[in-house]
This record gives C-alpha cells, sequence and structure tokens, in this order.
C-alpha cells in the first residue's frame, strides 16, 4: 500500500483549526496516491502571522516547536500551503541560522500540489464539465516560482474543466494581518479577484493555500456570489483522483 | 517632514476616498496590465533578463557601497569642467543653494524638469514663496502643479486624473473651455510651455545617473522639455539624490537600457542627455552648471542593514504592478514616493519617525509582485517586513499588539496550549467576530472563517487506525 514511501504531513495551523477537511482528505489522497502518511506529533504554527507582522522573535519562538516536531519526522515534508511552505524556505534559514536541523528539514519541504503533480496525467476532454477556476496563491507563485502543480492535478480531472480567469496573477488581497489592518482594501482587492472567477463562469474556486480561499469565500458570500471554495486536496479526493 | 504630506490618522480616510474612485481603480488597473505586458515583451526580446537584473544589482550595489569614494570623483571632474556640486545634508540645504544661485543671478521664472528630489525638499513652495515663478515643464508635472496637486506616480505624475479631468485644469488656465481631445490638449501645453523656456533664466532638472568617471549627469526623458529645461537658460541646476551615482560611463549605458526597459518597455526613451558642465568656447548650453547632491537621510541608510533600497533608479514599475497601489493610487499614500518603493523607503529616510512613516509598511499584502518587477533585483516585499519590524521595535506597535504577540508566541510555541487554543478560539468565535481584531474583517461575512469545533489533530487518531 505505501510502495511510494513515506510521507510527513504539515497540515498547518490553517488547516487544522479552520479547514481540517482539507487535512483529512489530503491523507486519503496521499494514501491513494500510494504514500504512508504519518503525522508528526507538536507541530503547531510555521510562525508566518508573526513573521509577517514584524515580529521575528515571536515568529522564531514558534516555528522552533513545529521545527522540532518535523526535525524528527521521515520522508518528504507535506505542506498543505505555498504560503507557509514558501515561508519556512525563505524565512526559517533567518529565523534559525547555525540550527543544522533548520536544512535538513526544509530540504525535504514539499508543497501538497508540487509533490503530486508529477504523478498527474491529463485526461482527454469527454462530455459535461463542471468548471473550476484555480487560485495560486502569490507565496506559491513567487515564493515557490510553482503555477503549474495546481492546473497539473486539475487538468488531470474527468469531471472538471479548468477555466482561465482574467488578471489570474493578482493578489487576492488577503494578505494575512494586511487583511485586519488594511480591511477595505483587502476586501476591495478580493471583490476583483471573486468577479473575475465569477466572469469566468466558474461556480466553484479551487486554491492549495487556505488563507485565499477563507478570504475569497467571504468575501464571496458577502457579494451574493455563487462560488464554493474548495481547497485543492478536497477537490482531489471528491474527484476520485488517484495516479 | 518633507517626505511625508499625508496627515497620518487620515490614512483610513484617503483609503476610503480612493476605493470610492471606480475610475481610478480602472485606469491603474489598466497601466497594471499594460505594464506586464510590454515586460513580457521585454523577456522575448532579452531572454536574458534575469542575468540583466543580476548584473544591474551588482552594478549599483559597489555604486552605493562606494558613494562616498565615487562622489568625490563626480565633483573633481564637475569642477575640472567649470562646474559646481555642491553638498546639500538636509532639505533646507538644497533648498537655500536654489535661492542663493536664483538671487545672484536675478532669476524670476524658472523651468523645471521632472524631479522628485524637488518634491522631496518642497523646492517650488520655498521658490513660490521668495517670489519667483518656478514652471513645471514635464506635461504631467505641469497640470500636476496647476491643479495644486502633488505627482501621484514616479514617472506618469497625473495618472490619477482622466483626460477630462485634466481638460478641466488646462480650461482653468486657458481661460477658455476645452474638450478632453488628446491633441488638443498637448498642443495648448506645448505652446503655453515653450514661452516658459524662452523667458527662463534657470533650469532645474533631476539626474537619474551621475556618472563618477566622467562628471557628467545622465538625463533621461521623453519630452524633450528637459532638454530644452538644461540648455536654453544661462543656469542649469541639477537635483539628484546622493545614490544617484555610478562609476563608468559602460555601466551607465548599461543602466540607462534598464531603466527604459523597466520603465516604458523600449531600449531608450526620446531623449538621453549626457551633461558634463557648462556650455565652453560659446557652444550652446547654460553658463552655469551646479548638480546639488541631496543626501536627506541616505547617508544613515547606506550605514545600515537596508542599504539596498538605495539601489532603486525609480522606474516606477513597483507601483505600476502592485495591486494595493493599483486599487488606492499614489495620493492614498500620503508620502512623496508611495507605491512599494515609498512604503520601504519613506520610513528609512525618516529614521523611523513616528508618524505615518511607521505605518506605511504594513500597507502591503507582500504579494511580491514587486520584487518580480524591480529591474535591479531589490527584494522589496523583503524588506518590507524588515521594516515592519524596525517599525515595530522604534514603537509602531502598541503595548496591547506586543503583549498580544507575546501571549500567541507563548502559547504556540506549546503543542498543549496550542491544542488548548483551538478548543477555546472554536467556543470564543462569536465574542472573536464582535470584538476582536478581525471583527472588521468578519464583518458582513455569511461564511465566517472560525475555528473548527473538530480541528484535525483531533481527527487524526481515527484516520491513523483507517490507515
Amino acid at each position: 500500500m505505501s510502495e511510494r514511501g513515506t510521507v510527513a504531513l504539515m497540515p498547518t495551523c490553517l488547516v487544522d483549526l479552520v479547514r481540517p477537511e482539507a487535512g483529512v482528505a489530503a491523507v486519503r489522497v496521499l494514501r491513494r496516491a500510494g504514500y504512508r502518511v504519518t503525522f508528526p506529533e507538536g507541530q503547531t504554527c510555521c510562525g508566518q502571522p508573526a513573521w509577517n507582522s514584524g515580529f521575528p522573535d515571536e515568529a522564531r519562538r514558534v516555528a522552533s516547536t513545529t521545527l522540532d516536531a518535523l526535525a524528527s519526522s521521515e520522508g518528504p515534508i507535506v505542506v498543505l500551503s505555498g504560503s507557509c511552505a514558501a515561508t519556512m524556505l525563505h524565512a526559517w534559514p533567518e529565523l534559525f541560522q547555525g540550527d543544522p536541523r533548520a536544512g535538513r528539514v526544509l530540504e525535504r519541504v514539499i508543497e501538497f500540489g508540487a509533490l503530486l503533480a508529477p504523478l498527474a496525467n491529463p485526461v482527454p476532454t469527454t462530455g459535461a464539465r463542471r468548471p473550476v477556476a484555480f487560485h495560486c496563491s502569490c507565496h506559491q507563485r513567487r515564493g515557490l516560482r510553482d503555477t503549474t502543480s495546481g492546473p497539473s492535478l486539475i487538468n488531470a480531472l474527468p469531471g472538471v474543466e479548468l477555466v482561465e480567469q482574467a488578471d489570474a496573477d493578482s493578489c487576492c488581497g488577503f494578505g494575512g494581518t494586511f487583511a485586519i489592518k488594511f480591511a477595505d482594501v483587502s476586501t476591495a482587492m478580493g471583490r476583483d479577484k471573486v468577479g473575475h472567477v465569477h466572469a469566468a463562469g466558474a461556480a466553484e474556486l479551487v486554491s492549495g493555500d487556505v488563507g485565499c480561499l477563507m478570504h475569497l469565500g467571504g468575501v464571496a458570500a458577502e457579494q451574493d456570489v455563487p462560488i464554493v471554495t474548495t481547497t485543492l486536496p478536497e477537490l482531489l479526493e471528491r474527484e476520485g483522483w488517484s495516479p | 517632514m518633507s517626505l511625508v504630506y499625508g496627515d497620518d490618522s487620515a490614512l483610513d480616510d484617503r483609503l476610503e476616498k480612493a476605493l470610492g474612485d471606480t475610475r481610478l481603480s480602472t485606469t491603474l488597473q489598466a497601466s497594471r496590465r499594460h505594464l506586464l505586458n510590454f515586460r513580457a515583451a521585454v523577456e522575448v526580446r532579452h531572454p536574458d533578463w534575469a542575468a540583466r537584473v543580476d548584473r544591474a544589482r551588482a552594478i549599483r550595489t559597489s555604486a552605493v557601497e562606494r558613494a562616498p569614494e565615487l562622489l568625490d570623483r563626480f565633483e573633481e571632474k564637475v569642477t575640472a569642467r567649470g562646474g559646481r556640486v555642491i553638498r546639500a545634508a538636509t532639505p533646507d540645504d538644497a533648498v537655500r543653494a536654489v535661492l542663493e544661485i536664483a538671487r545672484r543671478r536675478g532669476v524670476k521664472v524658472i523651468a523645471k524638469g521632472k524631479t522628485m528630489i524637488s518634491e522631496e525638499i518642497e523646492l517650488n513652495h520655498a521658490l513660490e514663496t521668495a517670489g519667483l515663478t518656478p514652471v513645471e515643464t514635464d506635461l504631467g508635472e505641469w497640470i500636476v502643479q496647476l491643479a495644486g496637486e502633488r505627482p501621484s506616480h514616479i514617472l506618469a505624475p497625473v495618472i490619477h486624473r482622466s483626460r477630462s479631468q485634466i481638460a478641466d485644469v488646462l480650461a482653468v488656465h486657458s481661460g477658455a473651455p476645452m474638450d478632453d481631445d488628446p491633441v488638443g490638449l498637448v498642443t495648448y501645453s506645448r505652446e503655453a510651455l515653450r514661452s516658459v523656456f524662452l523667458e527662463a533664466e534657470m533650469g532645474i532638472t533631476g539626474g537619474n545617473f551621475l556618472v563618477a568617471d566622467t562628471g557628467t549627469v545622465i538625463l533621461l526623458e521623453n519630452e524633450g522639455n528637459g532638454r530644452l529645461a538644461s540648455s536654453l537658460p544661462r543656469v542649469h541646476v541639477v537635483l539628484a539624490g546622493l545614490e544617484r551615482v555610478l562609476e563608468t560611463t559602460a555601466d551607465a549605458a548599461f543602466m540607462v537600457e534598464q531603466l527604459t526597459l523597466a520603465a516604458v518597455g523600449r531600449e531608450l526613451p526620446a531623449y538621453v542627455s549626457w551633461l558634463s558642465g557648462p556650455a565652453t568656447d560659446g557652444d550652446d548650453g547654460p553658463e552655469e552648471f551646479v548638480v546639488i547632491v541631496v543626501d536627506n537621510g541616505r547617508s544613515r541608510v547606506r550605514e545600515s542593514d537596508e542599504r539596498e533600497i538605495l539601489n532603486c533608479i525609480r522606474c516606477g514599475s513597483c507601483l505600476t504592478v502592485c495591486p494595493v497601489y493599483s486599487k488606492v493610487g499614489g495620493h492614498a499614500y500620503g508620502s512623496v514616493y508611495g507605491g512599494p518603493i515609498g512604503a520601504v523607503l519613506t520610513p528609512l529616510l525618516t529614521d523611523m519617525q513616528p508618524g505615518l512613516g511607521r505605518k506605511l509598511p504594513f500597507l502591503s499584502s507582500l504579494c511580491g509582485a514587486c520584487t518580480d518587477a524591480c529591474p535591479v533585483g531589490i527584494p522589496l516585499h523583503d524588506m518590507l517586513v524588515r521594516d515592519r519590524a524596525l517599525a515595530n521595535r522604534a514603537g509602531a506597535a502598541g503595548r496591547s499588539e506586543r503583549a498580544a504577540w507575546g501571549a500567541w508566541a507563548r502559547a504556540w510555541a506549546s503543542p498543549r496550549l496550542y491544542r488548548a487554543s483551538a478548543r477555546a478560539g472554536a467556543r470564543s468565535g462569536p465574542f472573536a467576530r464582535a470584538f476582536g481584531p478581525g471583527a472588521k474583517w468578519l464583518d458582513g461575512r455569511a461564511t465566517l472563517p472560525l475555528p473548527s469545533s473538530k480541528p484535525f489533530h483531533r481527527r487524526w487518531s481515527d484516520l491513523e487506525k483507517g490507515e
């Protein structure tokens, strides 16, 4: 059953606390793909909220707990967020200068979609398919330089059709504490994004990042725009994907 | 504090007002898409774009590092050719130097080319107070001046006004109604400004680069007004930040192309002037050539860990591509330099003093579009994060915010307390919605991002059994 080996799941704090269904779906999809899944005990958060808010000491304090948990794990560390994976890869070397464990952990860090995309095979177009839009988070796009993993997995699903939205490369406006400090600007950016997704004819918005989705889902509801938000693992599970 | 003109406490009001201006947002979004399109074309013509950015970064880093030495060399060369270099530590020093020259030469009318340093030192205000008549001759800057406004973009100062809003401004100037036909508006402006060039006893321009090896000021522009302002009047005064310096003409030639590619997507602008001193032997050009090199906080930044921000060549790309800037425009920032560069630079130049500067680093979603667009590879979104930390340390974060982060860190550094906070969070959702720091963001949302009653870590044991 685990011919592809063992992976260590890092759901991230947002998935753990706000969208646990995405974590459950990820476990099922990973198993279906042939991985043995572990959940390293004691992980909390990568520290991003504090890091991006200008509190690096607080970020280090929290991230070191997660580093402790991940250091004793085995195999690729599968992160259910492009944003958190990017924060780990970019901020952790600075937060944990001189700690050799950080380098060894970071070598194993991979975002969920990036792990599975090489196993995705495009399916031929057949019949009516449900149109979905994909939102690539800015940190996935510019931090991990990965804009293709999500779309190639979606293109491997016979039941859905990936539709192109205008301004796909622009930020959804979430930005963590930015959404709290400058709520009106953040919401205005989100309305643009929701408008583009709706105009593209998609009733479902998929992303690898729960942060963006909970922001956009809220904006869509506030605007009465009929768009449901689905995380990539949830979509893959629902559509019965396997390599 | 001349770098900041907006009221600190009115930042939210300015943002709200800007968000209500849908035409502004439409214009800025179109401008953003335009830049992304021509940049894509640039990267096709220059497939080595990433290597070019690295080279530009290396050139600028070395120049900023060696700025004092290079500026001495620049001064030596300019002086040898009969020009003069004045070092101005503060905006007041720079303004005094300009006024001194104007008085000595009996100047009344001044033809000005585009210069952001002039905004930084509030030169027009000082000149007008002294009874002089400075006239902006860059078309956009002229309209901004006539309207009594500030430029809202480093490169496109009047991008915040529509054609018809520009026609309104020119109608007041001409005393007759004007329609919004661009050709008519430009023709009118051109004729009005032509007489200013002929009348002006002094020209003031910026300088994009100062070349140390040759004592040359390089001026890039598209309208020809900079060339007229630097050659027709008897005195030409250049205002430039001390970080504009480059070492060699080869470096300068490369940077001219890099700046223009980034800003407008072409290899060269319409006019590139290499200005190396006053006219000699009856040639065309000014009798007097003065370069005022302005510090205004730059030396302190140069000596700090944040010196890379001085590598900026003011192409304006980071403003144009920024999703926040393109929603609210430049005036909302309330700072001479808006957008990502302004949000990083302003607090550093003002040494994290209390006020607007400390707030600006937070006015970003950290999406990184600025960093990707920067032709000299400044990691702007990383610098925004560092600025936030510096601002917090300087006091931007109040006692309650610091305490909240401290409490968060203590709890989430402990797996046991983290799990306890998840249970508490799920129970206190409605409370958080009403009173928490996120209340405004959460307000009115039908689907609330509230903590789940059964987080993933409590579902794991069942999942593990089901393996």
